[in-house]
């Protein structure tokens, strides 16, 4: 890929979005932000602290105000949709906390369409989604369709699918959100060992113990960036 | 190093194989049967309704045109006028004769009623006639109609003196006669007549049918001393000539009251069903296609409603790198495909229907090509109108408002 090698994942300069209105909303005031890969930062706030909207912005489904949004040093924030789209099949993967699998398509399926927009062959779609299940601990529920899954596989064939075309970064949206405290301690101990394994991940959540677990903890409040912890003994 | 970036717009592009266009556009109609089912059945019943009104119209015309083509349209008919101050009801006994001597006339018969009964034996009372007439013709006018036998034989040379009687299908039916072998007789007047022959039924001579028909030398031998006018009179002429023959032909058989007499061509009244029949495949046409508009209008219907329920799966989608245009041309693929899938049924259907009812007719089976594949394109043609609207909708969805779901 035609990207940066020592770029930074992610690179924020003052980041500004303002929603329309009487008067206007101010959802991200001047946000910097830098990510080095290889992280694995929480992003955390309350509700309204505008981290959905930064969210957003760092997945390139939304575009900034003002400001530069660059990923794996791409310069994203001017981009059209249809470029826009074209970063999101080549530098990002998402994972949901509805996990927003398709329902009566396998497993195996689901995680080969994290490659389907970059119009690779079906088999070679295939073999790459297999491995992917494999590695998030799945191998044996390749054909298995959605609701025959339980909430904790199903968001390991979603992290499959978010990893199988090797992003630059991970964006985990409350990825415990809908598990059970078992289920979702299994899911961060995946993410755990992404991140060990080199990838960049940024996890967006509420909560707050979860975040204190991760390596770096990113602070939100009032569309600003409220604290930037990085604990020196975990990374 | 670290000051230099990558312009965005040297990503590769988002791109969707032909073949992963299909098979994300058929997701829908795999997940939803039912739905799918009963919104292609829409489009079926309207194709189905156009292609089997084109094949029973194609058919039905088809077999008028078969019977013209066994007709000829050489065939002309002398009547005497009907009705009040028209004459007689009979032709001068000299028209035969008249009409044989005008050049281009190639064959010439008649046909004569005569008034007596046929019963199947002398024990059954004289009174009761089942309808079936008598006439009294010339042993050239199973050429001149083109007529066939069923069974037995027509008259020859001798034959037609004979006591000897040939009985249309009708008739044969209504005096129980089926099968013609050795010894069958019917009673006409008072002598018995052996059956030597039943005739196919008639596309022109229709009488013919309910009658029994004996020569015009037996006629006159067994059944009537009076002379017997002939009152139908069938004559062929050369290919071109049957204008100018059809101009003289009055004159000549009447030439006092040339009025009198009435000229048609038979085959024009079949040609006259013809373009009936026209007239009622449009009407009917017409309403296969509002039929077919209702399909369609189910299409988008269900198109719009799928959008609608599939708002994450189309956020999922353009997260995953999807363009705009790769979701419009998903749902536009998807309502094609419904429709594609409801033209397919409604050809097999109309054509299915078209050879069971042509059967049943006794037709030929004639489906024209054209209405089995126009049905098909008309089919995906109002998919891809259906599709435009909803699919321009899932397209403008904004990611973000897709993402956050129902």
């Amino acid at each position: 890929m035609n990207t940066e090698e020592h770029a930074p994942a992610l690179e924020l300069l003052d980041v500004v979005k303002e929603y329309a209105g009487e008067p206007p909303v101010r959802a991200l005031d001047a946000v910097s932000l830098r990510v080095e890969q290889g992280e694995l930062a929480a992003l955390v706030g309350p509700s309204g602290s505008g981290k959905s909207t930064l969210l957003h912005i760092i997945g390139t489904l939304d575009r900034p105000t003002t400001g530069q949004v660059r990923i794996a040093g791409v310069e994203v924030s001017h981009l059209s949709d249809r470029h826009l789209s074209a970063v999101r099949s080549q530098l990002i993967g998402f994972v949901f906390q509805q996990f927003f699998l398709i329902d009566g398509v396998s497993a195996l399926e689901n995680v080969a369409n994290g490659l389907l927009y970059r119009g690779v062959a079906p088999s070679a779609r295939r073999d790459l989604a297999r491995e992917a299940l494999g590695r998030v601990g799945l191998a044996n529920r390749l054909d298995h369709v959605p609701s025959k899954l339980s909430g904790g596989e199903r968001q390991r064939v979603a992290i499959a699918r978010a990893i199988v075309h090797r992003p630059s970064i991970v964006l985990a949206d409350e990825p415990t959100g809908n598990l059970d405290t078992k289920s979702g301690a299994g899911v961060m101990e995946l993410l755990r060992e992404l991140h060990v394994e080199g990838r960049t991940i940024l996890v967006v959540t509420h909560d707050r113990d979860l975040a204190e677990s991760l390596p770096r903890k990113i602070s939100m409040r009032d569309g600003s960036i409220e604290s930037d912890d990085v604990k020196a003994a975990l990374t | 190093m670290t000051s230099a970036f990558v312009d965005g717009n040297d990503i590769p592009r988002s791109r969707l194989r032909v073949g992963d266009v299909l098979r994300v556009g058929s997701l829908g109609l795999r997940t939803r049967r039912l739905r799918t089912g009963l919104s292609t059945l829409g489009v079926a019943i309207g194709i189905a309704a156009m292609v089997g009104v084109l094949g029973l119209s194609a058919s039905s015309r088809e077999d008028l045109q078969s019977k013209i083509r066994a007709l000829g349209t050489n065939l002309l008919q002398v009547q005497a006028g009907q009705g009040l101050g028209r004459g007689s009801g009979t032709l001068p006994t000299t028209s035969v004769g008249m009409i044989g001597r005008i050049g281009p006339v190639t064959a010439v018969s008649s046909i004569a009623t005569v008034d007596v009964n046929v019963r199947r034996t002398d024990a059954v009372s004289d009174g009761i006639t089942g309808g079936i007439s008598v006439f009294a013709v010339d042993k050239g006018l199973l050429t001149t109609l083109r007529a066939t036998m069923l069974q037995g034989r027509w008259f020859d040379d001798a034959t037609s003196s004979y006591p000897a009687v040939v009985l249309g299908t009708t008739a044969a039916a209504k005096l129980g006669i089926t099968n013609i072998g050795d010894g069958v007789r019917v009673y006409l007047g008072n002598h018995w007549f052996s059956v030597i022959g039943i005739m196919s039924p008639n596309t022109v001579a229709t009488g013919l049918d309910r009658a029994a028909v004996v020569g015009v030398k037996a006629a006159q031998t067994y059944l009537t001393s009076a002379d017997i006018p002939p009152e139908t009179i069938y004559l062929r002429t050369l290919d071109g000539s049957m204008n100018e023959v059809r101009t003289v032909l009055a004159a000549t058989v009447n030439p006092q009251t040339p009025d009198e007499v009435q000229v048609s061509r038979p085959s024009d009244a079949l040609a006259a069903e013809n373009a009936a029949n026209n007239t009622f495949t449009s009407l009917l046409l017409g309403l296969g296609a509002v039929a077919l508009l209702v399909g369609g209008i189910g299409i988008a219907n269900v198109m719009v409603i799928a959008v609608i329920e599939r708002r994450t799966e189309i956020g999922l989608r353009r997260a995953l790198g999807a363009t705009r245009a790769h979701i419009r041309r998903q749902f536009l693929t998807e309502a094609i495909l419904l429709a594609g899938a409801g033209g397919v049924v409604g050809v097999a259907l109309g054509a299915g229907v078209t050879a069971v009812y042509s059967s049943i007719k006794h037709w030929a089976v004639v489906i024209p090509p054209i209405a089995l594949l126009g049905g098909f394109v008309a089919a995906v043609v109002i998919g891809g109108f259906a599709g435009l609207y909803p699919a321009a909708r899932a397209s403008r969805l904004a990611p973000t408002d897709a993402l956050r779901g129902s």
